[in-house]
């Protein structure tokens, strides 16, 4: 299939998410669309995918204009879509979710699982697959998972596969036999948007690369006429410096121990497997690893988020162990927190920014007196910590639903920060921000490094662990694979969130 | 909840539910041992008779030694076909919900021949039996403490529920005997049949709204508002069927005219919370009021005034043929009004509307995770619409089981909460439709089961309102997990927008 | 923007407030889609109306003014008999006596003391609410106060103050006790609030059916379940008594409206109360920040059961003095419904319960004198409607093409742009 993209604009209110953007992807191509995160990837895919309506500009197929209402008449003209989160349903079986939207029926209204079952095995021969129609979803692993994802678009009978962001999940074993299928794909004919940020994949399986910067289309190139600099470059609009600018760190004393942390998930099965491992003051420790190898409720459990079920974390100067307090205790111990999903887990959206800006420090005798609140010193904090973090709101009693995403993120970062703090814990520090925004939020933690805070910082992006970590924990299946300092090789660091031990390069850290 | 993606292998899924296991065996036991020490310590000259049979249709035809033999394999080879569709379903490609029928059927012919030999019926007619309470406390507790010992060693879950269900029944009836002691001396038998009986007309109702709500959440929209629903549906049935004097068709389409006044209500809640993406519970509670109070006015400004409007005579009860002359079964299951019928039929067709059509699984799939759907072209907000609408038809329905079904008149109030109770069988039932059924018959045991016991007063150590308040308690325990914990349909009750 | 609104001329600035959707004008669209529907059953269900209507080509402008009087006649009857007597101002007007004033404002005072305990029952339901929890458990844990509250009314016998600060304690302890219960199984186990609340006013109903035939609280000789009265030393004063002994309106309604600023404090200034409100807005980001959402869940359910009971306890020593098997009938209900209408804000559920209290009390006067004894539940219809309008107001706003209020209007914008 051929499909075009002409002068595709799409606007939310005043933000202009894509901005005459034009491509072309060739049958048997597959095409990387690069960009940073809020460079406009997924808006346009989603008005590709009739998710959303464009302001103006064409889609083109096989040079036929079409309009996309929505995801139907998508699937209707063979676009498969693959998306970041998987469209499954975790409780139905692998074949009630291909076949949803297009179900086998025989005879009406009744579905003929039979033939959707031979067809799926069918469909995963073809491709080498292996999956069983009748495996329940949430039994399978992720990169089973995915297959699903792409097996649910090819019985579509796609054309034109979308891929969003599809190895953001994967360790790199899975990420290699996801590039191994594209590639069969690509060559019985398939096309493929193949949608990511990072560069060395793009160069690895593109056929033409389109680069997206600020919702514009920068620039179209192929892998043999580039390199990850001018990519990169590209893609931010600058040459960009990788290295976060920070001295040396200079560590002090030790100011948070783990030692043998147990941690159960939410079904009871063991996520965090006898961890330990020291944090000093003034040094930024980096936990690297792919998405779900426990790094989610490590930090649970050390702000008091989830039960322990063995193990201690003792912070200096503190009385007792850690692990298991109340959440309260562990906050007013000195820690910080800034959570993974800031909308989610840090803001109450429907309550003022002042309010938000105070919500751990509801006790604290300047904000709370003999006769409750002291509103005036809560909205006089407002004003400081606006002013102080340049946070863009109308005003401090307004709601922070209101404010826009990094807006919303920096009231987190300043309410965390206006605390005496000791240790500050960081979850995906720079997920869904802007370059700006991604630069402060970097200078905030090296500052706060400086300031002798013991900061942890947890981040599936292995470019930001290795510029911001004065040392890199590498998570994997539960456990520590091994503390490495940022010199080593993205290879050898790569090899462990994959499974494979280093015991030589962890033991230089004593 | 975490956000991360775990990774669950088949292993940890079966060690969870082995861990059920063992927590309904215990419980199992538990009921067992209640029975050996209360029940099992009665003076052993107290006695109990059972009376079957108090329904129209207790006589029954005496069988030959040979047809004895035929009637018994017959049962045998039913019982053994719904074994191998319940074992071995997915294999032969069997459809699921026949299994359940053939097994009642299997058990009902089963207990005709037997009964013969056991000389329960003689002369074609139901005698009684009188049982000495403390060895029926005795037996049933230990075979519950075994069973229920026995689940919690071997932890095999397929069984699980069955028998913690099965536990449950018997210690109910276990109960019932011994709040009768002494009832051979009294002349106050215990009539198990019309007990029964009665439990199933009162499951009715429940059953029509238990299924509105396991359509409604399944869809993931909570329908609260079953109780106003239900009670449109009794009011304008019964007003419908009076007008045309109960004349023959003229009640089926009561029947249906209360079903269209619930969807008419069902797609207010619809509306408000699918269009206007109200809060569901809340929109809900307020249509609960809003019929209250409309049902108190007509009732009291026209039906006072026109009692000819609100005179109804039952549906006729069917008695099917053959079956209903099987002993205890036949009048409990099978000589029953019209609506038990439909109720019953209405479970197997909501099931197999759910799990084997494209409707069904397209209201599962928005009611689990509404942004899959609709990336494959499942219109979320209409699956709902369909889910919320059809729901309110089944429970106005249910509300003409109040009115119409036993030929009551239309009273403010007589829906009794029971909209609600409704819901806890849903959850009881885990969002499924014959869990529902079972729910609803314990449920109606109860009800049933309060109301008769006022001729054994004197027996009771518990005051009445204590027995009748039983639903209400095993209620709230459904609810709080004590029968385990239940996962229900992922956005139950979350509105959906695309954007 | 700001130099466009001044130069508007004040009379459009007005007509452009009307359109938006403030709570007014909600409540004014509410209250007339009530009473166009109230009129309406009215019509259908009065049998002189009907049969006039089946005449109606026969004498179309008889038949009109009859329906427009017989609906106006309820509606007026419904408003003299818990606002203003008309008969009786004019009286009082011409004649100035005691008797006459007593009259004069029975109506009124009929209003108030029916609205007292449903203010506080209100007002309790408003903080589950406001926390996101749904206590419909009202009828149970005003039972369960007002029980309570009885037994020391009628087992103790101290000066006034103490006996009604003991009944108060009482009460409170054992709608708390109620409310608590469900907190706790919902803190713990999950279970849905909505139904366990439910269950317990069922089980409390047969409870107290079961304590009212018991020698503790049965009166001696009446065996239809009715309790003892309670001693005077534990009835709430009356404040009308010098002028009538026919007027009730009693010291309860001061407690209400102490309740109210209570209330006001509590969700705007106290930490507790800001607490509630962010576990109900967003659970997870509470948790985060150190604020314990099973111990909020508890003490929210247990605080609001606690005010029930509390609502029940200044029934019982305020208005009926003892027990009867109806006690709390639709008492419960109506507090959600006056929450809901007050949207949970304690001034809103002040008047709200006003409202609920005019429409009980007028609605009774309307069933007594209006020729065809329409019934009092009429004016249950036209209270369930307009809560339903307010209670989603986005109906209202599409029906009147009302404009949505301003500040909304500019989230919902930035929702999108998210």
């Amino acid at each position: 299939m051929r499909l075009e993209l002409r002068g595709i604009t799409k606007s939310f209110g005043s933000l202009v998410a894509n901005h005459n953007v034009s491509l072309t992807v060739e049958p048997g191509e597959i095409h990387c669309l690069l960009g940073e995160n809020g460079a406009g990837k997924s808006t346009l895919m989603n008005v590709l995918y009739g998710m959303l309506t464009p302001d103006s500009g064409e889609i083109l197929i096989d040079g036929e204009p079409v309009t996309i209402r929505d995801p139907k008449d998508a699937v209707a003209r063979g676009i498969g879509m693959v998306h970041q989160h998987f469209m499954l349903i975790p409780v139905f079986s692998v074949t009630e979710n291909v076949i949803l939207g297009d179900e086998p029926v025989r005879p009406w209204p009744f579905v003929d699982y039979r033939k959707a079952v031979t067809m799926i095995t069918e469909l995963s021969q073809r491709y080498n697959f292996d999956v069983d129609p009748h495996a329940t979803i949430e039994n399978l692993p992720i990169g089973t998972q995915q297959r699903v994802e792409i097996l649910k678009a090819l019985s579509h009978h796609a054309d034109l596969l979308v891929l969003d962001e599809p190895t953001a999940v994967l360790t790199p074993q899975e990420a290699d036999a996801l590039i191994m299928i594209l590639r069969s794909l690509k060559e019985m004919g398939k096309s493929i948007i193949f949608i990511t940020h990072k560069l060395r994949e793009v160069l690895e399986i593109a056929d033409v690369i389109t680069v997206l910067r600020l919702g514009e289309v920068v620039g179209s190139t192929t892998p043999a006429e580039t390199n990850e600099e001018d990519l990169a470059t590209m893609m931010v609009g600058r040459s960009v410096n990788l290295v976060v600018d920070k001295k040396p760190a200079a560590p002090g004393d030790v100011v948070l121990e783990v030692r043998d942390l147990l941690v159960e998930e939410d079904r009871g099965l063991t996520a965090v497997k006898s961890v330990s491992f020291d944090v000093h003051a003034g040094e930024i420790l980096a936990i690297a690893g792919v998405q779900g190898n426990g790094q989610t409720e490590l930090v649970e459990a050390l702000t008091g988020l989830r039960g322990v079920t063995s193990g201690s974390v003792i912070l200096k100067g503190y009385d007792g162990n850690l692990a298991g307090a109340a959440v309260r205790d562990i906050l007013h111990a000195g820690i910080g927190h800034v959570p993974e999903d800031r909308q989610r887990h840090g803001l109450v959206l429907s309550l003022p920014v002042e309010d938000n800006l105070v919500l751990d420090q509801l006790s604290d005798p300047r904000y709370h007196g003999r006769f409750g609140r002291k509103l005036r010193a809560i909205r006089e904090n407002a004003r400081t910590q606006i002013t102080d973090f340049d946070i863009r709101t109308q005003g401090p009693e307004l709601e922070a639903g209101s404010l826009s995403g990094g807006n919303q993120q920096k009231v987190v970062i300043a309410r965390e920060l206006s605390r005496e703090l000791r240790v500050l814990i960081c979850s995906q520090p720079t997920r869904g921000l802007d370059v700006g925004s991604i630069e402060y939020m970097h200078r905030q933690i090296v500052a706060n490094r400086d300031a002798n805070v013991a900061v942890i910082i947890v981040s599936s992006e292995l470019d930001e662990v290795l510029a911001l970590g004065d040392r890199i924990a590498v998570m994997y299946d539960g456990k520590i694979q091994g503390i490495v300092p940022p010199t080593t090789s993205r290879e050898d660091i790569g090899l462990m969130m994959a499974g494979a031990g280093n015991a030589a390069t962890s033991e230089e850290q004593a | 909840m975490s956000t991360s993606v775990e990774i669950v292998t088949l292993e940890n899924l079966r060690a969870v539910s082995r861990g059920r296991a063992r927590a309904y065996g215990i419980t199992t036991a538990i009921f067992g041992i209640l029975e050996i020490v209360w029940m099992g310590q009665t003076h052993p000259g107290l006695n109990t008779t059972i009376e079957f049979g108090a329904n129209s249709s207790t006589s029954m035809p005496e069988l030959s030694g040979a047809w004895r033999v035929i009637v018994l394999a017959a049962a045998l080879l039913l019982a053994g076909i719904s074994a191998i569709a319940t074992t071995q379903g997915r294999r032969f490609a069997l459809p699921r919900s026949g299994t359940l029928a053939v097994r009642i059927i299997a058990i009902a012919l089963a207990l005709w021949p037997i009964s013969l030999w056991l000389h329960v019926n003689v002369d074609g007619i139901l005698r009684s039996w009188t049982v000495p309470v403390h060895v029926v406390g005795l037996v049933i507790g230990v075979l519950s403490l075994l069973a229920g010992g026995y689940l919690a060693w071997k932890r095999y879950d397929r069984g699980a529920s069955a028998t913690l269900y099965a536990a449950l029944i018997a210690f109910l009836l276990t109960f019932l005997v011994w709040v009768a002691r002494g009832s051979d001396v009294s002349g106050l038998h215990l009539q198990l049949t019309s007990l029964l009986a009665l439990s199933v007309s009162a499951a009715t109702c429940l059953m029509f709204g238990s299924l509105s709500g396991t359509i409604c959440e399944r869809s993931g929209v909570v329908n609260i508002a079953i109780e106003g629903q239900f009670m449109v549906g009794a009011m304008s049935a019964v007003m419908f069927a009076s007008a045309f004097n109960g004349a023959g068709i003229s009640k089926t389409f009561a029947v249906l005219l209360g079903g269209v006044f619930g969807a008419l209500m069902g797609s207010l809640l619809a509306v408000m919370a699918l269009r206007y993406k109200a809060d569901q519970v809340i929109v809900g509670v307020v249509i609960v009021a809003f019929c209250s109070a409309i049902t108190q006015f007509l009732s009291s400004q026209v039906l006072n005034f026109h009692q000819n409007l609100n005179q109804s005579e039952p549906l006729p009860v069917w008695a099917v043929p053959g079956l209903s002359k099987i002993p205890v079964l036949g009048p409990v299951l099978f000589d029953q009004n019209v609506l038990v019928f439909v109720a019953v039929l209405m479970v197997v067709a909501v099931n197999i509307l759910l799990y084997r059509t494209r409707w069904g699984l397209r209201v599962r799939s928005v009611g689990e995770k509404p942004i899959a759907s609709e990336t494959v072209g499942v219109s979320v907000s209409r699956m709902r619409y369909g889910a919320v609408i059809l729901g309110g038809f089944i429970a106005g329905i249910g509300g003409a089981a109040f009115t119409v079904g036993p030929g009551s008149s239309f009273s403010y109030g007589m829906t009794n909460g029971y909209g609600y109770i409704a819901l806890a069988i849903m959850i009881f039932g885990r969002w499924r439709p014959y869990g529902a059924l079972a729910a609803s018959l314990l449920f109606g045991f109860t009800i049933a089961m309060s109301a008769n016991l006022n001729i054994y007063l004197s027996q009771l150590v518990i005051p009445q309102q204590f027995i009748s308040a039983l639903p209400y308690i095993i209620t709230i325990a459904a609810v709080a997990g004590l029968v385990g914990r239940i996962r229900p349909p992922a956005a139950d009750g979350i509105p959906f927008s695309r954007e | 923007m700001s130099e466009s609104v001044e130069s508007t001329p004040t009379l459009l600035r007005v007509a452009m407030r009307v359109r938006e959707a403030n709570m007014a004008m909600v409540l004014l669209c509410a209250i007339s889609i009530a009473i166009v529907l109230g009129g309406l059953l009215i019509i259908f269900t009065t049998p002189l109306l009907t049969a006039s209507w089946g005449g109606f080509f026969s004498h179309p402008g008889g038949t009109i003014t009859l329906t427009l009087r017989t609906v106006w006649y309820a509606y007026e009857m419904i408003f003299q008999g818990s606002v203003i007597n008309f008969h009786a101002t004019n009286v009082l007007l011409h004649h100035w006596s005691t008797e006459n004033f007593s009259t004069f404002i029975t109506p009124l005072a009929g209003t108030l003391s029916y609205a007292t305990p449903l203010i506080v029952a209100g007002l309790g339901l408003a903080i589950g609410f406001r926390s996101g929890l749904f206590d419909i458990g009202g009828r149970g844990q005003i039972i369960g106060g007002g029980m309570a509250a009885a037994w020391v009314g009628f087992t103790f016998n101290f000066t006034p103050v103490v006996e009604i600060s003991l009944e108060i304690v009482a009460a409170i302890i054992v709608g708390g006790l109620l409310g608590g219960f469900a907190g706790v199984l919902k803190a713990y186990t999950g279970a849905h609030e909505v139904i366990v609340t439910m269950m317990t006013n069922y089980i409390v109903v047969l409870v107290m059916g079961y304590l009212l035939i018991q020698p503790l609280f049965a009166q001696p000789g009446i065996l239809d379940g009715l309790s003892k009265t309670i001693n005077p030393s534990a009835q709430l004063p009356e404040f009308l008594s010098h002028i009538s002994t026919t007027l009730y309106f009693n010291f309860g309604f001061v407690f209400a409206i102490v309740a109210v600023f209570g209330t006001q404090w509590f969700f705007d200034r106290s930490k507790t109360g800001f607490e509630l409100l962010a576990v109900g807005r967003n659970a997870e980001a509470a948790r985060t920040a150190g604020i314990n959402v099973r111990r909020s869940t508890i003490v929210t359910l247990a605080l609001a059961g606690g005010v029930l009971g509390l609502s029940g306890m200044m029934q019982v020593a305020g208005v009926d003095h003892h027990i009867s098997p109806t006690f709390g009938g639709s008492y419960g209900f109506d507090a959600i419904t006056v929450a809901l209408l007050g949207r949970n804000r304690p001034w809103g559920v002040f008047f709200g319960a006003i409202f609920f209290g005019a429409m009980a009390t007028g609605g009774h006067i309307m069933q007594a004198v209006t020729p065809t004894n329409i019934d009092y539940s009429l004016a249950q219809v036209i209270q369930a409607v307009v809560v339903f309008c307010v209670a989603t107001p986005a109906l209202i706003i599409e029906m009147f093409k009302l404009r949505e209020p301003a500040r909304r209007a500019a989230v919902n914008a930035q929702g999108a742009a998210a």
